[in-house]
């Protein structure tokens, strides 16, 4: 995903993907063609690198998965828990946090000017 | 295969074979969808195909991606001595045992059997003598085998399996019933039996020739490392 490495993207696309799922089951290209869509193609994503990611989640509880068959193809398709839920919120929580410490730099900033 | 590249570096990266077919399959897939996104963009053939793979990732990323995330690795990459040196003969032995009880007790209970089954009672016994020396035989070297085929799949280095199953020929497990009735324990010993004279070759040629067997394996293993 862009600027995937950098601290202030970091848990980011965790945050998204958990948010989508919270909606609906999802596999793999559909997550990364509906971020980009949504981000207007400011988030990117390294389209490969959503699996680790989603393996992660699971692994660790927040989400679970089933193969499926939807007009013949078959794929992987994710849905989020209820410890997936808990982690959403906790992680929104958190980036509505940082988002408004954020927003206050930058007025602050406006005015410093 | 498009990602084999992939898939070795995760092996040899120690993550779960299971995790690293599903992941495959998945980039496999999504592969497939970017490459018929293309296609819908009117890109054609070989240029839909080299757009959509470098939109998934190169290889190097895509393993690193996979190599970072905690929990994916397996058993035998993380705790090698509890796979390849401790479970072994204790695993070998309990089956090892369930089996040589259960062949055992086909011939005690002949009698009882025979009144069910319409098996001579002399087959039954036979079966069972036959059953019990055959566990004797090949409990050590097929977890011997087990043992190289793990190392194999893991793509691990052949000191754990050959160190595996070094130990378990000198802790092979030594069945013993002598007869068939109502006051016989079976006994498990561990032991490497070197023969010292012909009646002993006689009476324990099924341990040796377990011997030899479990040894079998570790001799593929080195000489496919020579070949290599």
């Amino acid at each position: 995903m862009a600027n995937e490495a950098s601290g202030f993207m970091a848990g980011v696309p965790e945050l998204m993907v958990l948010r989508l799922l919270r909606d609906r089951e999802m596999y793999g290209y559909e997550i990364v063609q509906a971020i980009a869509a949504r981000t207007l193609q400011v988030v990117t994503p390294g389209e490969g690198l959503i699996y680790p990611l989603l393996h992660g989640l699971e692994k660790e509880g927040a989400l679970k998965s089933r193969r499926k068959t939807v007009n013949g193809r078959s794929r992987v398709y994710y849905a989020l828990t209820a410890r997936g839920e808990k982690r959403l919120s906790t992680q929104t929580d958190n980036w509505t946090t940082l988002n408004g410490a954020v927003e206050a730099v930058l007025g602050g900033s406006a005015y410093a000017v | 295969m498009p990602f084999d590249a992939v898939a070795e570096t995760l092996l040899k990266g120690g993550v779960a074979p299971r995790h690293v077919r599903r992941y495959v399959r998945e980039l496999g897939e999504h592969l497939d969808d970017l490459t018929a996104q293309q296609r819908a963009a009117g890109y054609e053939g070989d240029d839909a195909a080299s757009r959509a793979r470098a939109r998934l990732g190169d290889d190097d990323r895509l393993a690193q991606a996979m190599l970072k995330q905690p929990g994916m690795r397996s058993w035998p990459a993380r705790l090698p001595w509890l796979v390849f040196l401790l479970l072994p003969p204790i695993l070998t032995a309990v089956i090892g045992l369930a089996l040589y009880a259960a062949a055992y007790f086909i011939g005690y209970g002949a009698p009882r059997i025979n009144a069910f089954l319409p098996l001579p009672e002399s087959a039954l016994v036979g079966f069972s003598t036959a059953a019990m020396t055959g566990v004797t035989v090949l409990a050590a070297p097929a977890m011997a085998a087990l043992l190289v085929l793990l190392a194999q799949r893991q793509r691990l280095e052949p000191v754990w399996p050959l160190l595996g199953i070094a130990l378990l020929v000198l802790l092979t497990p030594l069945f013993d019933a002598s007869h068939y009735g109502p006051h016989q324990h079976l006994r498990l010993d561990y032991g490497f039996i070197i023969p010292t004279n012909w009646s002993a070759v006689m009476r324990d040629w099924p341990v040796m020739l377990s011997h030899l067997l479990a040894l079998l394996p570790a001799a593929w293993l080195i000489g496919r490392r020579r070949t290599a």
